[in-house]
């Protein structure tokens, strides 16, 4: 099986707010769009993503603020969710007929800003005059480039079955049954920036239970898989990226990521869907992006290069990578390679998870070209990738669909264009051989206080992208038909109301749903700011899905309704200049029919001390929770080290602690350690497989150390 | 599946109080508030603030592309200083097998901030010809009111009295009650939500909205609940000819369209 969520992509939006919360304690809301994200995100896919490339938008910028003046770098800001589309064209026509601003203070004077949104772009904004970009010197580079170095370590301190000693014979017979490596995962990062034109990084990443530089002593496993053993990380990624220089818009050198249209052509970056902030639903073309994250699988290797001359933009790109697969040989000759589904997970502890690690290799080939007018946009996108070893077809009828074969061309193209007040987009894809696929959306702010937003899809079911992201309720694109609406109501100044409504149909089976099937998805957020630091917001979601009933009498499987709803009470508020608190209180239902109702109860406490000078921080909670059943965990955003994001899921009944300190020592160098325990009331073991752990408790560890020159 | 096509077929009989006319389609089916032409159908008490005599036709497809399926229905409204009195006939169904409703409505306002509606409905079912037909009489009330500038209510009973229709097995003719709330957030935004319970069926929970882009045309969008219900619309609005089209996607039954055609006489 195809695991859906390495197609899961999420967007800029959410590390931003985790970033935001690290550098200005005092930017509430903008804090909470990205956890908010980020803990839709987790909930949707039970993975844990990497939102270091997010991440590194809001650092860079930080650093090298956009000029408010400047339309192109005012653009950026738009992915980043710090300007809506409409707050940007009313500047642009601010700025068109009042000049240039001259303070970020004048943003108050055009339609669509108000004090709030003009916090949370001051740490990102500046207002200066437009400059010629010219080229870097050389000598410049160097002289005012800017070198950081990341280095961080994790452990979990109990030890898990997949570390224990196993005696020969046992590991001769099982070889699976260890993980090679130690429990220690290890991390390793260096950037290098001359303003936001020329970046340069490497990242290189040990997992827990991955080899590092030991041997295997073992002549069995050895001749298993010590040809795919290599010394050092079990994962690089590095690139060279330049931006703005001439006619060269981007270009990059190594791992990269291509953000292209609304997400169905092109996309191989994280992307987030639904989340609390409902009229977010829309993506910002980026174009070209270098990749500085952990996810193993999900990038492009090779080069990719963007050429901009007014209003053309062209940009191609190449690719070529390996990819975890498991592969088995052909039992027709016992001599071709066959490809039984693309699984990734990125995680290579056991033999088997080593014999599958960079088993296929895929290539890609593809440009596209866009056409920018002052009222609309156009542009086409055509890709072509081909695989060295054939994926085969899968037996069960819910896998007829998927991708099968060595390659898969598409073409497509997107559009956006403004008509009154309602800004249409949308994109449509065709697959050579296959399926099309299309999606339309609007948004548009009716008046001051009222903001919608809409959207329809429609996946054929035989439609296949590799590649794409775009929004839907499955992870990947495809069988699926729905309308999306979502609308922000300013109720009063103080008042805020954020809704979506999403309903959705899949034209064929999905995994552990025997027919095609439907669903809904309801939110509803009241947000209440009773003074400037003291903010609270009360959630409600619902969502319902089909699930495979079996009972007796009946040899197929048929469907039934799984309800799922939710209510959250969230507040924070500021006690004294260095202190804030944090509470939230979370109750979960989950109901089927036949197995009636599960419970899930959440509460917590979070305190944030920073001192006056901000060099050091320290943000400790206690939760406690009591959950019937994995069906109805309860996600809730963690603080962690910078660059890491975690949003555990809270299950069974217990405690959970963690207290993280940041220190700064030197303006060059940064300190983050972060200790989390959690103990299971009800529970005398820990997960299962390698991963089971004796006794209830739970303990890791974590710190990192960055070098800032 | 035997039972997601059953619902539509609630929706389309004409004997059950829905909603009508495209622009309440359009707005996720919420009759209840908001004032117009429509009312002479949803809530007779808002007709009492409708002030042109005027006619329309309204069709609706149904969700199955079968013309024998869908419905049919004309009104009139007439205001008078007395109040405004309005008459409306609807038709389902084809030669073997229809329904009909015919009523007479009025409405009246009471001061400044209320009205009152009452409409006396006439029911005839058809079946085959060995089966005949049969008659029923039921009446539906109305209330509105404009509580303040932004805020408007109105609420809405029909067949009160639970009549049925038919002698050997008579077939109750559903009641149902429905609530709405209409907020004018400016000049050109409405903001709509209803509550609609029929007795014998789950609660349906509408939200929807109508914008003025220009003086001759409107866009507009909705949801309900029970069935799911996506809706959106728009209207071409000329000082004597109007025209509204709606168009709803069902989980599993796909898109539907309904048209509504208006003539102002005065």
């Amino acid at each position: 099986m195809i695991r859906p969520c390495i197609h899961i992509n999420l967007r800029a939006f959410s590390v931003l707010i985790a970033f935001l919360l690290l550098i200005h304690p005092d930017i509430w809301g903008q804090e909470l769009v990205i956890k908010n994200a980020i803990e839709h995100l987790s909930e949707k896919s039970e993975t844990n993503f990497d939102y270091s490339d997010i991440l590194d938008e809001f650092i860079s910028l930080k650093d090298h603020p956009a000029n408010l003046n400047d339309a192109e770098e005012t653009k950026k800001l738009l992915p980043l969710f710090l300007l809506n589309e409409l707050q940007y064209q009313n500047l642009r026509q601010y700025i068109d007929s009042n000049g240039l601003l001259l303070s970020p203070n004048e943003l108050l004077l055009i339609d669509g800003f108000n004090s709030q949104t003009i916090t949370n772009l001051k740490a990102f904004t500046t207002t200066k005059e437009v400059k010629k970009r010219d080229y870097p010197k050389r000598s410049n580079i160097f002289k005012y480039g800017r070198h950081q170095i990341f280095l961080r370590y994790q452990r979990t301190l109990q030890t898990a079955d997949g570390y224990k000693n196993r005696s020969d014979s046992v590991f001769n017979s099982q070889p699976n049954s260890k993980y090679l490596g130690n429990a220690d995962k290890y991390y390793f990062k260096y950037q290098f920036n001359y303003s936001h034109r020329i970046r340069a990084g490497l990242v290189a990443e040990k997992d827990a239970g991955e080899l590092f530089f030991e041997n295997i002593n073992n002549p069995v496993i050895d001749s298993l898989i010590g040809d795919k053993i290599t010394k050092g990380f079990d994962f690089y990624a590095a690139n060279i990226y330049i931006q703005d220089i001439g006619i060269v818009k981007q270009a990059v050198i190594g791992d990269y990521h291509l953000l292209f249209g609304q997400g169905l052509n092109m996309w191989t970056a994280l992307s987030f869907g639904k989340s609390a902030t409902a009229l977010n639903i829309r993506k910002y073309d980026e174009g070209i992006k270098p990749n500085t994250s952990t996810d193993e699988n999900k990038f492009l290797r090779g080069a990719a290069v963007k050429i901009g001359l007014q209003p053309w933009e062209l940009t191609c790109f190449y690719s070529k990578k390996k990819q975890d697969a498991s592969d088995f040989l052909s039992p027709d000759d016992q001599e071709t390679h066959l490809i039984k589904s693309l699984n990734g997970t990125g995680y290579h502890r056991t033999v088997n998870e080593i014999l599958k690690k960079s088993a296929v290799e895929i290539q890609l080939l593809g440009s596209r070209l866009q056409y920018t007018h002052r009222l609309f946009t156009v542009g086409i996108t055509g890709s072509h990738s081909q695989l060295d070893k054939e994926v085969l077809a899968q037996p069960a009828p819910y896998q007829y669909y998927q991708f099968k074969g060595k390659e898969n061309t598409l073409i497509g193209s997107d559009y956006s264009f403004r008509l009154y007040k309602l800004h249409f987009y949308g994109e449509y894809s065709y697959q050579l051989n296959g399926g099309w696929a299309y999606l339309g959306g609007l948004s548009a702010q009716l008046n001051s206080r009222f903001a919608l937003a809409l959207m329809y899809r429609n996946y054929q079911k035989n439609y296949i992208n590799l590649f794409g992201a775009a929004f839907g309720e499955n992870t990947q694109n495809t069988a699926e038909e729905g309308f999306y609406m979502g609308c922000n109501f300013l109720i009063s100044p103080k008042l805020q109301l954020n809704a979506y409504a999403d309903i959705f149909r899949f034209s064929w089976l999905k995994y552990r749903i025997d027919a095609p099937s439907y669903g809904s998805d309801y939110l509803a957020e009241i947000h209440y700011q009773l003074q400037p630091k003291t903010t609270m917001y009360f959630k409600i979601r619902y969502k319902t899905k089909m699930l495979n009933h079996f009972t007796e009498q009946q040899a197929h499987a048929e469907l039934q309704k799984q309800e799922k709803y939710s209510i959250r009470y969230h507040i924070s508020y500021q006690v004294h200049p260095q202190l804030w608190l944090k509470n939230r209180i979370e109750y979960q239902v989950f109901r089927t029919l036949s197995e009636g109702k599960q419970g899930g109860f959440l509460i917590y406490q979070d305190i944030i001390f920073k001192n006056k000078k901000e060099t050091l921080s320290l943000s400790t909670r206690l939760a406690l929770f009591d959950v019937d059943d994995y069906d109805s965990r309860i996600y809730a955003y963690e603080a962690d080290l910078l660059y890491v994001f975690s949003v555990p899921a809270y299950y069974n009944r217990g405690l959970r602690a963690y207290g993280m300190l940041t220190y700064k020592i030197s303006k060059t160098v940064q300190f983050w350690i972060k200790l989390a325990h959690s103990w299971y009331e009800n529970k005398e073991e820990i997960s299962s497989g390698l991963n089971r752990i004796e006794g209830s408790c739970k303990t890791e560890v974590r710190c990192q150390l960055r070098i800032k020159i | 599946m035997i039972l997601a096509l059953l619902i539509p077929l609630q929706l389309i009989a004409i004997h059950d109080p829905t909603t009508k006319g495209a622009r309440s389609f359009g707005m996720g089916n919420i009759g209840v508030v908001g004032t117009g032409f429509h009312t002479v159908y949803n809530n007779q008490a808002a007709m009492a603030y409708f002030d042109h005599i005027a006619a329309g036709i309204d069709y609706d497809q149904g969700f199955f592309a079968d013309h024998a399926l869908s419905h049919q229905s004309a009104a009139f409204i007439f205001p008078t200083r007395a109040g405004a009195f309005g008459f409306n006939i609807n038709y389902f169904g084809y030669a073997a097998y229809n329904e009909q409703k015919a009523g007479v409505a009025y409405g009246k306002q009471l001061g400044k901030k209320l009205a009152l509606g009452v409409q006396l409905n006439y029911f005839r079912s058809y079946i085959g010809a060995d089966y005949g037909s049969a008659q029923a009489v039921s009446f539906e009330i109305a209330i509105y009111s404009m509580l303040t500038k932004e805020i408007e209510l109105g609420a809405h009973i029909f067949n009160p009295i639970g009549m049925k229709i038919g002698q050997n097995h008579p077939e109750a003719i559903p009641v149902a009650f429905r609530f709405g709330l209409l907020y004018h957030v400016d000049k050109n935004l409405i903001l709509l939500s209803e509550i609609e319970k029929i007795l014998d069926q789950k609660e349906s929970y509408k939200l929807g909205l109508e914008y003025q882009i220009s003086e001759h045309f409107m866009a507009r969008t909705g949801l309900a609940t029970a069935p799911t219900l996506f809706t959106f619309g728009f209207g071409l609005y000329s000082p004597k000819l109007l025209l509204d089209i709606g168009a709803g996607f069902h989980q599993t039954l796909g898109f539907t369209p309904r048209i509504s055609l208006r003539f102002n006489i005065k």
